[in-house]
Parts: structure tokens; C-alpha cells; sequence
């Protein structure tokens, strides 16, 4: 998982697309994978109850489990939701980008996402370790610790250097033109709120960035480690820990993932071919 | 307002964001109340101030 680039990628795909890209989907898709699952995968209690995943990085990267949220299938599927519903090609679009850069980003730890779901391979760089499993402060010591960091470190010195996307020119000339949602928002708020509202996420990526690094090496005592695939000091998780224990090791179980896959395929072109064929 | 308060009040809020969440690392898994102390900062405050002037 990534800490700060979900924060900042979206600033460096908006600078690079301009107008054809809307920036609150594109950050809503950024953020889209984990929103509704990161709260469970490390525990949150409550008047004595306490809701946790029994095991975190099934649930979050894993099948069965939310893993597919960090698909590229998943963007297409909810892009296309999107567009059925509000008729916007760049809202679709946008999302579909945003969540795509998650679901790659996330591809660089060692647990690694679907990509190709519903083919249930998890592909994984394994340029640190994924720790989630550990609690929160642990795996933030650890990826603040390893390689993460540094990967986090390289969008945000990639944003510094894109300033100008944050300037209140670039919002006007840029950001408010592309997304209808700053227009109806200008109703309700001035520009200076607008302009924060659309600087939040850099505002708490690079914020965040400094604190992590300042709590995890002068407040607590992590040590760095930036070999590929650490810190080895945590017990990281690999994506052969996901997905292994749910399946059968039975030849009809182990191709069931790339059938179910073949037969959306199969299923998505012929109703795309009766489709046209209608139309003729 | 002028470009060089406004990124006065932009440090500020971002200074008192990192102070405080080193001090309290819960603060910072938060977006929202991230968004709510950037807003507040430098929307909020300095409108309130304008009009009580």
C-alpha cells in the first residue's frame, strides 16, 4: 500500500491532461480502492466492540475478500456506472484513471493487487513490504522505514516541481472549466474555499510525508532499511500469503479464476455483437 | 487576498497539520480533519477576523 502518492498522483495526471481530465473524480478514484476498506482491514473499536478483519490482507487485497476493489476491472466497472448515470465522459474517464493509478501504485509492494481480476493472480513488484497486518503504526514505521517512503518521496518532489497546478490561475483557467462541480460549488463558496478544497489532498500528502518520517525516526526508533522489498525488520506479508488459502489445489479449482474470467469475456462480447447487429 | 498572505496562512496551517500530527499520529490517517483545519485556516479564520473588523 502507498501512504502519500494516492495524495499526490492525481495533481501530476491532472498537470499532464489539462482539460480532458476533472479533478475531483479523478482524486475520488485515487482514493476509491481503499475508502471502504482500510477502516477494517486495521481494526476500529467502539463502546467496547471492536470490528477487524480476521485476516487484513485478505480482505483488502485479497479473493474472497475486497481485493478486487484495486482492479483495473473495477475502474471500468464503476467509470461505466458513472457514465450511465450522469452521462459525463470525463467524470468516467477520470475515475477510471484515478483508480487505475491506485490499483497500479499498490501493484509495487509485496502483497501486490489483482490487476487482472477476476483473474485472482496478484501481481506484485515487492519494492516494500506490505505490513498492514501488523496495525497502523507499525506499518507506518515500516513503510516509512523502507522503499515506500522514497517512492512517496518521488511524487512528491514531482508535485513540488509541478507547483503550478496548485496556483489560482491554473484553478481557474484549468480545473473550474473541466468539472461542473465548481460551478455549482461557487454558489455556495468563494473562490479562497474552493481553492483550499481542491489543494487538500497535496495539503495532506506532503504534510503528512514530513510528520510520518519526523514520528518514525525522532519520536519512535524505526530503522531504515531501503533494500528492495523491506524494511526486513517487519514480518511482510508476500502474494503468495494471499488468496492461498482459499483455494483448492484441485486442477478444477486452480483454472476456476481464468474460466470465470473467459466466460465474462465470452458472454460481454456476444451481448456486444447482438447489440450491433441490432442496430443494423 | 494578497499572494504572499495567503501562502503565509498556507505554511501556517501546514506547520501546525505536521506539529500536531507527530504529536498525535491518529491525526494523520484523517483527511477530514486535515480538509477542516486547511479550511479553517485559511478561509474561516481570516473571514471571521475581516468582519469583526
Amino acid at each position: 500500500m502507498s501512504w502519500v502518492a494516492h495524495d499526490i498522483e492525481p495533481y501530476i495526471i491532472q498537470k499532464h491532461l489539462g482539460r480532458r481530465i476533472a479533478f475531483v473524480p479523478l482524486l475520488l478514484g485515487s482514493y476509491a480502492p481503499d475508502m471502504a476498506t482500510k477502516w477494517f482491514v486495521y481494526g476500529v473499536g467502539a463502546f467496547g466492540i471492536s470490528l477487524k478483519a480476521d485476516d487484513p490482507a485478505q480482505f483488502h487485497r485479497g479473493f474472497p475478500g475486497v481485493g478486487f476493489t484495486h482492479s483495473l476491472a473495477f475502474g471500468v466497472v464503476v467509470a461505466g456506472l458513472i457514465y450511465l448515470i450522469w452521462r459525463s465522459r470525463i467524470w468516467a474517464l477520470s475515475f477510471m484513471v484515478g483508480q487505475w493509478a491506485h490499483a497500479l501504485t499498490d501493484a509495487l509492494d509485496t502483497v501486490g493487487t489483482m490487476l487482472l481480476f477476476p483473474w485472482t493472480h496478484l501481481f506484485a513488484l515487492g519494492a516494500w513490504a506490505y505490513a498492514g497486518q501488523t496495525g497502523r503504526y507499525t506499518d507506518a514505521g515500516a513503510y516509512f522505514s523502507g522503499l515506500g517512503f522514497v517512492w512517496d518521496g518521488v511524487w512528491l518532489v514531482w508535485g513540488l516541481l509541478s507547483w503550478r497546478v496548485l496556483t489560482r490561475t491554473y484553478f481557474r483557467e484549468t480545473i473550474a472549466p473541466a468539472d461542473p462541480f465548481w460551478r455549482k460549488a461557487a454558489q455556495f463558496l468563494p473562490e479562497t474555499a474552493l481553492l483550499a478544497i481542491y489543494r487538500i489532498s497535496f495539503f495532506y500528502g506532503a504534510c503528512r510525508w514530513v510528520a510520518w518520517l519526523i514520528w518514525a525516526h525522532l519520536v519512535r526508533s524505526f530503522a531504515f532499511d531501503l533494500s528492495w522489498g523491506g524494511p526486513k525488520w517487519v514480518p511482510a506479508l508476500r502474494s503468495r500469503d494471499v488468496n492461498a488459502a482459499a483455494s483448492c489445489p484441485c486442477p478444477s479449482c486452480c483454472s476456476a479464476s481464468p474460466k470465470l474470467a473467459l466466460s465474462v469475456v465470452v458472454a460481454a462480447a456476444g451481448r456486444l455483437s447482438r447489440r450491433r447487429s441490432g442496430r443494423r | 487576498m494578497p499572494l504572499r498572505g495567503e501562502r503565509t496562512l498556507y505554511a501556517l496551517a501546514a506547520a501546525v497539520y505536521t506539529g500536531l500530527g507527530v504529536l498525535v499520529p491518529e491525526l494523520l490517517f484523517s483527511w477530514i480533519e486535515a480538509a477542516v483545519l486547511l479550511l479553517a485556516v485559511v478561509w474561516l479564520l481570516p473571514a471571521g477576523l475581516r468582519r469583526l473588523r
